[in-house]
């Protein structure tokens, strides 16, 4: 009788621990597991040095990173409690941390804030998964990476059940993501057991591989090989812009606009390269990359106010620029532009570039 | 023929690594052929001699010198701890690039200060090729009053930019910015040079072939002691602006090209771009008897194009020791070619880089790729 007590009792707070999040939050299911946004689709964040049921960003802190405020009628329910902040304001705090939105995440999808000064975190409840599976952001969104940072693939159609697993000539340029011999499944990664004897994860029941093409992490060289291999993406980033595509470059594929000129931001223009690239050099060298009246940001894709007052695109919060000596796409003549001793200037915008944390 | 088409087609590289070639290996109504390299080494060329003759003022001052030069004396004593010379990650690093009379970057503002002339070759040796058709470096519809040099075979040449870079410590040869991007290029596949010589009828004398330059998406494979495998495969870079082409012919084993301005992938030093070379002509003696490829890549190479190369190394100025501002005014003087219409100044410098070369298959992703897998350079060679 006891012991159906505390089965009772325990599966009672496992139900409530679940309890739906409050109105003011949004859940959205990815393959990284649920990631919480406030109800207008902004990314919600964590802070590492919070304690427990206190929030120790005020003042500035709290300007750049707005708490997520509860409603004069919310009440906690499971996981979901509420920290009274010093003013007296209520802040939702998840598993006991409290959530922030970032001020400079220009729209939803942006994940602008995830890992800055390694304190801030995406609020997110992370899917189980093995412990050689690491998650890397990149252009195109979050994507799986075998612990050294290989971008893990998938092959259309292929299954972990298949009576025949990509080997031989079909494995040329390609490695099975190789599983320990003890490694169990979990979650939604499983091991398949291949006929050469090797374990390879699979997720979701496919079996994952990585490519020779890639070297660095954040590679996706291979995405797209043969019409069926695809890097695996677990939550994808939003679109491009209208107007901005991706082209080939001596670093692969960069952001360029329709017509296949390259792309450029640089990063805390003014802090760094103003004794680098001054007005007239700016004047010479350099086209802002104007947006169009009613034009919309989209995740880290921005519109902000340019140099000359007038609205140009930004990408993570960072004014775009065309170069003036780029004239055939491919050219990357402004990139590094204004590199000096202690920084690297101007930069393009790399498809394969990790972007944000890895974890 | 389509050249892409014909690549895939054939794909065989004629000229072997380990046997040589003779044009009787091949009959009359033998296909046209391709032969494929891949550059695995190059280098600019320059005459440099043990003790430095062809530099009779020394070597070319460096940015920190000039910099604590025009110190006041106490900050000189403070900045070099009462004399001895800071390391090269101290202040002296990233202060004395910024020596413009606002704090300005002398690298990407080099007029803001006016430095002591440059210190260049004045010797009379160098390599390179005779660009503008002229003994004397007269003045030429395509090129400005200039000095020639004498190639070591007694050919007078054109190399500006030897004459600009050859007295400084960090570029003479085996110096640090030439091995070291070599070294780098040869690690990591990137700026990898593809030479596609098709319409091959005789590899060894043929009077009309054609060659095409491309950039490589693939690493060079390395044996087990670090040695450049031949006859591996490469995969063309997609970017557009490679693929430029130039008619040739090739006698006694040794490819000569027609003028033809290329554009070649560059990397090196943290610097990823191209070399765009105007009037390229490139001269090259063929793989034989288990020797690679090597010779001699000439023609003028944009004067913006290069500045924005060697402005972007800057971070390297202080261990190799140059002032932007003397190179900067020594390299406007020395342009030779390519005058400006308006201006009539020249907008490109002379130059020349030794190459060396292994066979290789250059594949076109874009095309299906029916290379047989025993079809190696070196079997069909021996064929």
């Amino acid at each position: 009788m006891l012991s159906r007590a505390v089965l009772v009792a325990v599966s009672l707070l496992a139900a409530a621990a679940q309890a739906a999040p409050p109105a003011d939050v949004t859940v959205r299911e990815t393959g990284l597991g649920a990631r919480y946004t406030d109800a207008k689709g902004k990314s919600l964040y964590t802070y590492a040095k919070d304690n427990d049921g206190q929030s120790l960003c005020i003042d500035r802190c709290a300007q750049t990173w707005p708490p997520l405020i509860a409603g004069e009628t919310a009440a906690p329910a499971g996981d979901w409690t509420l920290v009274t902040r010093p003013d007296g304001a209520r802040q939702w705090a998840f598993k006991g941390r409290p959530l922030y939105t970032y001020s400079r995440d220009p729209a939803p999808g942006a994940t602008m804030g995830d890992g800055i000064q390694e304190v801030w975190r995406l609020a997110l409840d992370l899917a189980p998964r093995p412990k050689g599976i690491l998650y890397q952001g990149t252009l195109s969104g979050w994507v799986a990476a075998t612990s050294g940072g290989a971008t893990l693939y998938v092959r259309d159609g292929e299954k972990d059940s298949s009576a025949k697993l990509c080997a031989d000539t079909c494995l040329r340029g390609w490695r099975p993501a190789a599983a320990p011999a003890i490694a169990n499944p979990i979650g939604d990664w499983s091991v398949v057991a291949r006929a050469d004897g090797v374990s390879q994860w699979a997720y979701r029941h496919q079996p994952v591989y990585v490519s020779q093409d890639d070297t660095v992490p954040g590679d996706v060289n291979a995405d797209g090989r043969d019409g069926k291999w695809h890097a695996l993406v677990l939550e994808a980033a939003p679109a491009l812009p209208n107007g901005f595509k991706l082209g080939p470059s001596d670093y692969g594929p960069i952001v360029v606009d329709a017509q296949g000129m390259t792309l450029y931001s640089i990063p805390n223009y003014n802090a760094i390269s103003k004794t680098l690239c001054l007005a007239d050099c700016l004047n010479t060298y350099w086209r802002p990359v104007p947006a169009t009246e009613g034009t919309k940001p989209s995740g880290n894709w921005s519109v902000m106010k340019g140099l000359d007052g007038q609205p140009q695109w930004a990408y993570r919060g960072e004014l775009l620029f065309m170069h003036t000596r780029d004239k055939r796409p491919g050219e990357i003549e402004g990139d590094r532009f204004a590199s000096g001793t202690g920084n690297f200037g101007w930069d393009v915008i790399q498809a394969t570039s990790l972007i944000g944390r890895s974890f | 023929m389509n050249i892409h088409l014909r690549s895939v087609l054939i794909a065989t590289c004629a000229i072997g690594m380990g046997a040589g070639l003779s044009s009787s290996a091949i009959s009359a109504s033998a296909p046209k052929r391709t032969i494929g390299l891949v550059v695995t080494s190059w280098f600019s060329a320059k005459y440099n001699t043990p003790h430095w003759e062809e530099c009779p003022e020394g070597a070319a001052l460096g940015n920190d010198e000039l910099w604590i030069k025009n110190l006041p004396q106490a900050q000189r004593i403070k900045a070099t701890a009462g004399g001895a010379v800071q390391p090269v990650d101290g202040e002296r690093k990233t202060q004395a690039v910024v020596r413009g009379p606002k704090g300005e970057d002398v690298c990407w503002n080099p007029e803001v200060v006016k430095d002591p002339p440059m210190r260049i070759v004045r010797g009379k040796t160098g390599y390179g090729f005779n660009l503008d058709g002229t003994d004397d470096g007269r003045a030429t519809p395509k090129s400005c009053k200039h000095d020639k040099f004498t190639s070591p075979e007694g050919v007078k040449v054109d190399n500006q930019l030897y004459r600009l870079l050859g007295c400084i410590l960090g570029m003479r040869n085996d110096a640090y910015l030439e091995g070291h991007p070599n070294q780098e290029r040869q690690d990591s596949g990137k700026g990898t040079i593809l030479i596609e010589i098709s319409d091959v009828d005789d590899a060894k004398n043929d009077d009309a072939v054609q060659v095409a330059f491309y950039g490589s998406i693939d690493t060079l494979p390395k044996d087990s002691t670090g040695k450049i495998l031949a006859n591996a495969s490469y995969r063309i870079n997609d970017n557009p602006i490679y693929g430029t082409k130039a008619r040739g012919k090739i006698v006694d084993g040794v490819l000569a090209t027609d003028a033809a301005d290329v554009r070649l992938p560059m990397y090196g030093n943290n610097y990823t771009g191209d070399i765009p070379l105007k009037d390229m002509r490139l001269n090259l003696t063929l793989p034989r008897e288990g020797k690679p490829a090597n010779g001699l890549m000439g023609g003028y190479y944009d004067f913006a194009k290069w500045w924005d190369y060697f402005q972007k190394i800057e971070f390297l100025l202080v261990s190799n020791q140059w002032s932007c501002p003397q190179v900067y005014v020594a390299a406007k003087e020395l342009r030779d070619g390519y005058p400006d219409p308006q201006t009539g100044e020249c907008t490109a410098l002379s130059t020349a880089m030794t190459i060396e070369a292994l066979p290789a298959f250059v594949i076109h992703p874009d095309k299906p790729n029916r290379v047989a897998a025993n079809d190696s350079p070196t079997r069909l060679a021996a064929k």
